[in-house]
Order: structure tokens, then sequence, then C-alpha cells
């Protein structure tokens, strides 16, 4: 395939390409300069004599599929970019011309590669539609960008940077090799030293920003769904991309949920916290417990107000939250002198034989068998915080408060009605009149309604009779009992008589049955 | 056999042909004695009462007519088939086996009344013709048999009083 077979290929697939951009809604920055592949290459490309010379020395290999030698790819400078191009990017900030000079030069072909090695020296289609198509989005990006008349899209307006947001990936999808990106940092190395100075009057760009955050061939990175506590977004930064830009509002930044932070009075802060594990809650009894005798003998030398005998009751034990432990007040400080308990009073039942630690404000209170080394506990190192004084009268709760915790109290309701309160109720119920049945209310007496005076008037109930009081009733302990004499010892004397019987036959009781009913034969 | 052709002929009825066999059946109690000197019927009159009752029960077990129990109510004599193959249709026949039985004992006319039929036992009371008739029409009446023992006890009291 020569040269201008496969430039008719390639203008043959552009048409395509732009017919494929067209239906898809692209506008290619070429349109309307067909032949721009045709003028932007050919002219350009001046072979050397060395260059011509046998392809196997100096073009190490590079040799088209016709076996003619190829030539060595020339990169274009700035200058071999069209006229229309030149003039976009003399007029637009840097950033945005190189974009543009990217899109004007033919971004179908770039010829920075020996040609050759093109996809389109093979001429696959797919490879070719592929690469045009990425190609064009990227001239698309550019030309959106330099181009101020508002065009089907809407009006190109550069958002404020605060409101940019990174743009989107865009995916040109391509179903042969990926082609190389268009990237800012390669036109910049391109066109660096013939890029025009910046104008003054222009915009400060705001940073140089890649046209693609991705490879457009690169599926897009998953971007998950927004989230409330998401990191506050990046800085700023300016997109040549404002058809797909959207002036969007930059979401709030993060706020962390406002967290009333209450914290504890000066009194509830332990000056000395207590072991986990030997601070029990409130609500076993707590025992009257008091340092032994010969604790007790020290106590006596020792400071009275540092450590005492402290008689804790279940009154003492509280349980605040965090409410109440605002609006309290540390209690006093003063202590109640040392109660020291009598042997006879320790004899009595009371223990004696354990001290109770008292957690330093709150009266939470733990026993020393709970100790964790083991060790028992002596009140006498007990320092001067850890003794505590019983609360105030006004702090104690009462009984009743102290039943149920305070999250589950409820206000006592003084408003119920009572019955009591009923004007014009009397109390007693008055006896029926018709006097067949007396009051079910109150059971009473059938002797004291015996006993009640008989009333004059003919509809007075029937009047009980009294109680039949025939029976009489006697103690077990009263039985009389009598002694009798002893009867003397009499043998009886027993009549004793016998007939014998004689003996009949049978002949003789026949007789005596045939005589029945007739008179005796022996009268 | 005889008298048992004369029955079935119609000649005699069905007490007449228990007469027959309550003599015979006599006749062979008494040959069980052992003494041929003396009647069969003299042999039975001087015997005991349990002696008769075992050799007549063994007699009439053998002719298929039950177990024999004898019953003394004063002096009443009553005999207890218990049980009877017989149903009350029969009634006659059994009074005519006793009455031959006993008749040839008495040396006189005996008469035999069914005055209680009970289950499967038949009791039979032995008397005086003249006795047995109102006995037997007071069973009639369906007077108990206990009654009607008592009722003749004291008809003879009442004829020897005065």
């Amino acid at each position: 395939m020569t040269r201008d077979e496969r430039i008719s290929v390639l203008e043959g697939l552009l048409e395509k390409v732009r017919q494929s951009a067209r239906d898809r809604g692209l506008a290619l920055p070429s349109d309307g300069s067909h032949g721009l592949l045709r003028v932007t290459a050919s002219p350009r490309l001046e072979l050397s004599d060395e260059e011509t010379a046998a392809p196997s020395e100096k073009h190490a290999g590079l040799v088209d599929s016709n076996g003619a030698p190829q030539s060595k790819p020339k990169l274009l400078s700035f200058e071999d970019a069209p006229s229309e191009a030149r003039t976009a990017v003399s007029s637009v900030p840097a950033h945005v011309a190189i974009a543009a000079a990217a899109a004007a030069r033919g971004g179908l072909v770039r010829f920075d590669g020996a040609f050759a090695e093109e996809p389109t020296s093979v001429g696959d289609p797919d490879q070719i539609e592929a690469l045009a198509l990425a190609d064009a989005h990227a001239a698309e990006q550019g030309r959106d960008s330099v181009d101020e008349a508002p065009d089907a899209d809407g009006p190109i307006t550069l958002p404020p940077a605060a409101s940019v947001r990174a743009p989107e990936p865009v995916l040109v999808r391509t179903s042969a090799r990926p082609s190389a990106p268009l990237a800012l940092a390669d036109l910049e190395e391109e066109f660096g030293d013939s890029l025009p100075p910046q104008p003054t009057d222009a915009p400060a760009a705001p940073g140089p920003a890649p046209l693609y955050p991705t490879s457009p061939i690169a599926p897009p990175a998953y971007v998950g769904p927004p989230m409330s506590d998401r990191s506050p977004p990046m800085p700023p930064a300016y997109v040549a991309s404002p058809a797909s830009t959207r002036p969007a509002v930059a979401p709030p930044a993060y706020v962390p949920p406002s967290t009333t932070l209450i914290e504890p009075p000066p009194f509830a802060e332990p000056s000395r916290r207590d072991p986990p594990s030997t601070t029990r809650s409130g609500t076993e009894p707590p025992a009257a417990i008091a340092p032994p005798p010969r604790v007790a003998d020290a106590l006596q030398e020792a400071e009275p107000a540092s450590t005492g005998y402290v008689d804790v009751s279940e009154l003492d034990v509280i349980e605040l939250d965090e409410a109440e432990l605002i609006q309290s007040t540390p209690p006093e400080t003063s202590l109640e002198p040392l109660r020291i308990p009598s042997p006879q009073q320790s004899e009595e039942g009371e223990v004696f034989d354990r001290p109770t630690r008292l957690s330093d404000a709150t009266g939470i209170y733990g026993d020393a068998e709970a100790d964790e080394d083991g060790e028992p506990f002596d009140p006498v190192t007990l320092p001067p915080s850890r003794a505590l004084a019983p609360l105030a009268e006004g702090q104690r709760p009462t009984s009743e408060d102290e039943d149920v915790p305070a999250s589950e109290r409820k206000p006592r309701d003084v408003a119920r009605p009572l019955d009591d309160a009923l004007p014009d109720v009397d109390d007693e119920e008055l006896a029926p009149e018709s006097g067949e049945a007396l009051s079910q209310r109150y059971p009473t007496n059938g002797r004291e309604a015996a006993r009640a005076p008989l009333s004059d008037s003919p509809d007075a109930p029937t009047p009980i009779p009294p109680p039949d009081d025939t029976a009489e009733v006697r103690a077990l302990g009263s039985v009389d009992v009598v002694d009798r004499p002893m009867v003397p010892a009499l043998d009886p004397i027993l009549m004793t008589s016998a007939r014998a019987r004689p003996a009949r036959t049978f002949g003789e009781l026949l007789d005596d049955a045939l005589s029945l009913g007739a008179p005796p034969p022996s009268l | 056999m005889a008298p048992l052709l004369a029955f079935l002929s119609g000649e005699v009825d069905a007490r007449q042909l228990g007469r027959q066999l309550g003599a015979s059946v006599t006749a062979r109690a008494g040959a069980r004695f052992k003494d041929p000197g003396m009647l069969p019927q003299d042999l039975l009159r001087g015997a005991s009462l349990e002696g008769v009752v075992e050799l007549l029960g063994g007699e009439l077990a053998l002719l298929g007519l039950g177990n024999l129990r004898v019953e003394r109510w004063g002096r009443a004599l009553l005999f207890v088939l218990d049980p009877c193959p017989l149903d009350k249709r029969a009634d006659g026949f059994l009074c005519g086996l006793f009455e031959g039985a006993l008749t040839g004992v008495a040396g006189r006319e005996v008469a035999v009344v069914v005055v209680d039929r009970t289950g499967a036992g038949v009791r039979l009371l032995v008397g005086s013709v003249g006795a047995m008739a109102r006995a037997e029409a007071l069973v009639n009446r369906g007077v108990f048999f206990t009654e009607v023992v008592t009722a003749l006890h004291e008809e003879g009291e009442a004829v020897s009083a005065p």
C-alpha cells in the first residue's frame, strides 16, 4: 500500500469517524476542513539524502508493508499547526491554547512517532476509528474551552475556582488497542518554547490541570456515593472541560456533630480514683463497718478529721446522673468526729472488723475485701481525702426516692381527685329500710343487732332473735374425776345343765312332718 | 320302662310317672344297706337323716335330677334339689317322685308340694295330704314358703289347743 493509498484510506476512515461523532453528538474541531491531514503532514516531510539511503542501515527496519523504506518520523512544531489554531491560541491563555493547538493540530493523527508504527499503517479500521474518536473527544474538549460563543451546549463560562469540582472521567470506549491520551504535559513539552506569552489581561490560571483525570481508555475509577462525612473536596482546580463541567455548589465542609461536653463539677472529679475493681455501685446495702479495736486505738491518736468512722447507711448511697452532677453542689467538707465503737457494741452484732472505703464525693463505697493486691485495708493509712463525711441533710435522698432509680422516678400526681374529698357523701351506710337484709358493706354482729333498741316505726326491720345460749362450754381442765372404791373379787357361780338329744330316725322325722297341720299324735 | 310307656301312651300323667320312679329309687337305696332280711323301706326308716339323704341323693343324682339337700323348719321337712335341671313344667313329676319314694318309708299316704323356686333350686314340702292342699293354696296366692310353714305349724297348734 502506497502512501497515497493509506492517506485515502485514512480519509475514508476519518469520514466515518466524523459521521460517527456527529451521530453521537460530538463536534469535531476539524469539521469543514477536509484535507487537513494531507495538508499538515505531507508538506513537512522532507527526506534527506541520508534518510533515503539503505533502510537497513539508517532507519533501523522502518519499512512499510510493501518493503519500501519509511521515513524517520519527525515531530511537528507549533508552527506546523494550522492557521486557525494558531490564531486561536494567540488570544487565549496558554493552557487553553495548548489544548486548542493539540485539537487543531489534527489530533487524529500524530506524527510524533514512526508512521509505520501507527495503527493506521496496518489499515485496521477499528483501531483507526478508536484513535480518531479519542482524539476527537480531546479536540472537542480543547475547542469548547476556547470557544466563547454560545453553542449548543450553552454558554461557556469558567466557573469560579472555588466552585469547580473535579471532572468526572470521560471514557472513550475502543475495541482496539488503546491509544495514548493527549495530556497537557505532553503538549507543554512539545510546545514549551513556541508557546506565546501569556496575556496579562487574561485571568490567572488556577493551575495546571489534566485534561483527563484518568485515561480515557481505562475504566473510570469508582466513585462512591456521596457521603455526609466525606472529606472536604480538594482545592479547586480548573478543568478545561466546561461543556461537561456543571457549576456545582461545593458541599459544605464537614462539621462534626456538635457535642455538648459536660464537664463534671469539681467535686465529681475525685482526687484519687479508686481502682475500678474495688469500686462498687451503690446497689448493695452498706454495712456499718468500724475499725477493729486495735485500729481504733490508733485512730484516737490520729487526726480525727482525716481518719474517721463514717456511719454509712443506705441513704448515703447516691446515684447521680450528669444533670444532677451539674446542678449539685459539693458536699461540705466538715467531718463528723470519729465514733469509736465500744467492745460491747462490737459484741452485740455490729461488724467492725472490716473498714469501708468510700469514694470521695459520690458516696459510692467499696469494701476492703475486694482489694486488688489482697492486702488488708488499713484505715489508718487512708488519706484524708478518702475519708468521707456523711452527706448534708438536704442532700440525703429520701427512702422513697431511693427505691427506684432516678431515671425511673415519676412525679407524684397530686392532682388526682380523691374520693374522700367528695362532698355530701356520708361514709356510714344506712341500713336498708326494707328490713329484710342488713348492710352488706360492714359485717354486723347479731348480738349487737339484737341489743339495738327497737324502733317504733312500723317499717323498722325485724329484730334478730338473741342467740341461743343453751350450750354449756366447759374447759377440759374443769372435768370432775370421781374415785370409786375397788370392787372385791368374787367368784361367779355358774349354773350349767344339759339334756341329751334323742337320736331320731328318718322315719320319726318323717312322721313329724306328716303330722304338720294336724294335732300332734302324742296328745 | 312300663311306667314310661304308660306315660307316653297317655294312660298316666307325669305325677304318676314320678311316683313309680320314686318307689324304684327307694328300693335301690334300701338295697345298699346290705341287709337282705329287711325291706328297703324299713331300712330307710330306721336310718338316720344323714344316711337317707346320702343314699337317696345318690340315686337322684344318677337319674340326673341334681343334688339333694334336706331342710328342717320346725317339724316341717323340706327336700331341696339344687340345682334342678327341670323347670316349672316338671313340678308334678318331681312331686310324684318324692311321694313315691317316701310313701313306702312312711307307711301311709304322703303329699309333696313345690313351695319355692329360687334360681335353679326347687324346694319341696312334705306333709299330709290335707295340709299340703292348704299349703298349695297358700303358694298359689303368692305366700312365701316360710309363711306357709308357719301357717301349718299354727294350724296344728290351734287344733290341739282346745
